[in-house]
């Protein structure tokens, strides 16, 4: 039964009668008297012989323009017909972890989920194809293909490179794009958490355990004026293996070791290292899944911040310089400056100037003892207590407008923070020195060092220079224009409207980050290993098939829309209609 | 216009032409004109025997003198030319929504003025039960009676039921649309049976000329009331013209072996189509 989306169009239909009444108008017998039928003899007598066919009295083109019409009219409301379909669309999860290309080529459970896939659609008739990649977050390999062939190009995109496959995930997009008609196919290397049965899903694993040695930590990190190094290897699998591991910086070997290492053990190594040492690479030696043999490490980001103390007072001077100097985040260098100490009224000038303002001590202060009030998500009071402490600071003091407290004591504000619109932020601290403790307490130097890794993370930057792959790099451009060059020698420009961007990160290797305008570049170097100790484990890696589709054959009526056969009949009938004319010389 | 306007109009335009007279074939009854026959005018034209009966004052004393025979001397007949003006006065030549019965009636006053005017005696006559004389035809056209057009009998068949007393060695003139059936032949040497020069007036209308618009058209016989419905194309306008010029071939065939002049006119175009007239020689300035 067919069904109308716009019903209401039917009342364009009262053209088809005014159309047969414009040709009856038009078209009837006008009666015409002539001297005598003797010339029109010749007409007369075929028809009566019956020799001649008449032509009809309603012209063809009437016909013509009567179908059009009604087709048009048929086309505007929308018609979809209940057609049976007999086989049901699939969409298969590709499982996008790197544990799919363990193994020798060719025998790679990403090799054998494709041969497994096309003998699939030769043994079963699918009407169209959807490629799903499960990574750390489901992503379509391409638009709905109608034979498997199509597919081709979606396949050179499944490249199996992260560190973990959200199957679960992926499935659920699966299930939503498929309405509960689709089959549902996983292929994997790993078993299902419980088995599918009969239904949509299928579930087919293609794995095969291995012997696989693989980094699953490594890190370079400050530790003071040098970086400190950690490498840990682990052998996830069942049975005992050696390895050989390599650390190199450019030409320089930094360490050789051959490694032996039992079922589900891992060995740590951990080594300084010169902070100007350039990128330093470890390898293993090869076995089952290359891309957890290779780790890069650059140096460690050192974000300094460059302070100006405008403290006039040489014991208050004195104090803040020391603090500064205990956090290591101070760099030596002053101008321009990111941060001004100072005690004058109008905040410091600079669009990168953050401002602290030492308020005067009064001539009275007061001790407060607590109860100390924090805001505790405030990035100043990351790991801060104030417990037995005493704050000598002003009795009866008001926040300024526009300051929100940070740490009062009771009703009195003592640090308040006002954020600008431009990013810069102005601080307040009431702080007495010889009436308080604090400063002689290790609590001190944390507020002092979370102010600067506050100030130093809203620089222009990456925060960390080495990082595990799937997880976000977060990246604060300086100018609204990134470049990423990534470890395949590809460059990617990316756009940077707001102040953070996450930066688009699916290959372990070295990448370099560029922004800023040609005389002010800001370049970057960061890493980006494949450390995911899961997915390296292929112990777990087994080969089977679970679950069942339903039959084949299942049909089903769907609703689909014939209005696009409609409209190409009716332009085809329009030609037809207009080569009538023109055979006619144009008239009706 | 009625028909006595038109005859008016008719004579009026006739005013301007002389019938042009056949000077071999001519008799009839005594009058102006010079006829091939010996007769009473002062032209002389031959000399024969005397003979019984004949009149002594045509006796040439002088050459009876010389040869002692008696011979008569033969002078010129002259006589009165005759127009028979033979109309189709069948319900064809009245068709509706056409100028035939207007030109019809002017075509006719205008020959019997143009006759007068070339000293002719003339007579009218029309189709009807068989053919009959128009009431006061050998007055002027204004004072004809009716021509009643619209008669059931084509000209065939009034022809056959009763044909017109044409005069012998007479001038005749037929004024139809020539729409007859079968061949023209037969009918056509009835016509010119005796007589010294036949011209065959074909007067159509317009419509008669062109097919009618393409369409669905019902055709009706003016004659007959008979219809045909056809749809009209190009492919059969294309076919009626032929018809029409097949027709016409057939009639123009038939005048050639029988001696007729046969002439088409308009009827919408009557004035512009008199020079015709004057070109095959039946009409001439007066």
């Amino acid at each position: 039964m067919p069904a109308f989306t716009y019903p209401l169009a039917w009342i364009a239909a009262v053209t088809l009668p005014a159309l047969a009444a414009i040709y009856f108008l038009r078209h009837r017998f006008r009666r015409h008297q002539v001297s005598s039928l003797l010339l029109w003899q010749l007409h007369r007598e075929s028809r009566e012989g019956g020799r001649r066919v008449e032509k009809p009295q309603w012209p063809m083109v009437f016909f013509l323009e009567l179908l059009i019409l009604a087709l048009l009219v048929l086309a505007a409301t929308g018609p979809r017909w209940q057609v049976p379909h007999t086989t049901r669309p699939l969409i298969v999860v590709l499982d996008d972890s790197q544990s799919m290309l363990a193994g020798p080529e060719g025998e790679r459970p990403r090799d054998r989920a494709i041969e497994k896939l096309k003998e699939l659609t030769k043994e079963r008739r699918f009407r169209s194809f959807q490629l799903i990649a499960a990574g750390t977050t489901p992503r379509l390999l391409g638009d709905k293909a109608r034979h498997l062939r199509e597919l081709e190009d979606q396949f050179e995109q499944w490249t199996c490179q992260a560190p973990q496959a959200r199957l679960n995930a992926a499935l659920g997009l699966a299930r939503a794009m498929g309405h509960q008609e689709a089959d549902l196919l996983v292929l994997t290397d790993e078993a299902p958490a419980r088995s599918p049965g009969q239904g949509h899903l299928r579930w087919i694993a293609l794995g095969q355990p291995r012997i696989n040695f693989a980094f699953i930590n490594a890190a370079r990190s400050v530790h003071g004026a040098e970086d400190r190094v950690l490498l840990e290897i682990a052998n996830p699998s069942a049975l005992t293996g050696t390895n050989t591991l390599h650390v190199v910086a450019g030409t320089n070997v930094l360490h050789r070791e051959t490694l032996t290492l039992a079922t589900n053990k891992t060995h740590r190594l951990t080594f300084p290292i010169a902070a100007h040492t350039p990128k330093l690479q470890a390898t293993l030696g090869p076995d089952a899944l290359a891309g957890d043999n290779e780790v890069h490490l650059v140096p460690a980001a050192r974000p300094l911040v460059r302070v100006r103390i405008a403290i006039e007072d040489e014991e208050l001077r004195g104090l803040v310089a020391d603090s500064l100097a205990a956090t290591g985040l101070r760099a030596l260098d002053e101008n321009p400056p990111e941060l001004v100490v100072h005690q004058s009224d109008s905040v410091p000038t600079g669009k990168e100037a953050w401002g602290l303002r030492w308020l005067p001590a009064p001539e009275e202060p007061e001790r407060f003892t607590g109860p100390f009030v924090m805001d505790a998500n405030h990035p100043l009071t990351r790991g801060l207590s104030l417990p037995g402490i005493v704050w000598g600071g002003h009795s009866g003091a008001t926040n300024a407008p526009g300051y929100r407290p940070v740490i009062t004591a009771g009703n009195v504000p003592l640090v308040t923070h006002r954020p600008e619109l431009n990013g810069r932020q102005q601080l307040t601290l009431r702080y007495v020195p010889n009436h308080s403790t604090l400063h002689t307490t290790q609590h001190w130097p944390a507020l002092f060092w979370n102010l600067l890794d506050w100030r130093a993370q809203a620089k222009p930057g990456l925060r960390e220079a080495n990082h595990r792959l799937g997880l976000d790099i977060a990246y604060r451009p300086a100018h609204d224009e990134v470049v990423l060059q990534k470890p395949d020698g590809t460059q990617q420009t990316l756009q940077a409207p707001g102040t953070e961007i996450r930066l688009p990160v699916n290959l372990p290797g070295v990448y370099e980050v560029h922004s800023g305008s040609s005389t002010n570049r800001m370049s970057e170097t960061f890493a980006v290993n494949f450390l995911a100790g899961e997915e390296s484990n292929l112990a777990q890696a087994v080969s089977g098939d679970w679950g069942k589709w339903g039959t084949e054959n299942e049909i089903r009526l769907e609703y689909a829309s014939i209005l696009p056969y409609l409209v190409l009949l009716a332009l085809a009938i329009m030609v037809w209609h207009l080569a009538c004319i023109a055979r006619q010389g144009g008239r009706v | 216009m009625n028909y006595r306007q038109s005859l008016i109009a008719g004579e009026q335009m006739g005013l301007r032409y002389a019938l042009a007279l056949p000077q071999a074939t001519l008799a009839g009854q005594r009058g102006e004109h010079l006829g091939r026959r010996a007769g009473s005018s002062v032209d002389f034209q031959d000399y024969r025997d005397y003979q019984p009966g004949d009149d002594l004052r045509h006796i040439d004393w002088n050459a009876y003198a010389r040869t002692d025979q008696l011979t008569v001397k033969l002078f010129r007949e002259e006589v009165q030319p005759h127009l028979d003006l033979v109309l189709d006065t069948s319900a064809s030549m009245a068709l509706a929504d056409s100028p035939k019965a207007q030109a019809l009636h002017q075509l006719a006053a205008l020959f019997a003025t143009a006759a007068a005017n070339a000293r002719c005696s003339h007579a009218v006559w029309v189709t009807g039960e068989g053919f009959q004389r128009v009431a006061n035809d050998t007055q002027p056209p204004s004072a004809w009676g009716e021509l009643s057009l619209g008669g059931a009998r084509s000209f065939e068949e009034a022809h056959g039921l009763l044909p017109p007393r044409l005069r012998r060695q007479g001038i005749r003139i037929v004024i139809s649309d020539l729409f007859w059936p079968g061949d023209p032949l037969p009918t056509l040497r009835k016509l010119t049976e005796g007589a010294a020069a036949v011209t065959l007036v074909q007067l159509l209308a317009p419509s008669d000329l062109e097919p009618p618009k393409p369409g669905n058209v019902q055709l009706e016989d003016s004659e007959t009331g008979e219809t045909l419905s056809l749809y009209i194309d190009t492919t059969i306008q294309e076919q009626y013209r032929k018809t029409l010029q097949r027709l016409q071939q057939s009639w123009d065939h038939a005048a050639q072996q029988t001696g007729a002049e046969l002439v088409t006119l308009i009827a919408d175009n009557l004035q512009g189509s008199l020079r015709s007239l004057e070109e095959c020689r039946t009409l001439e300035p007066a």
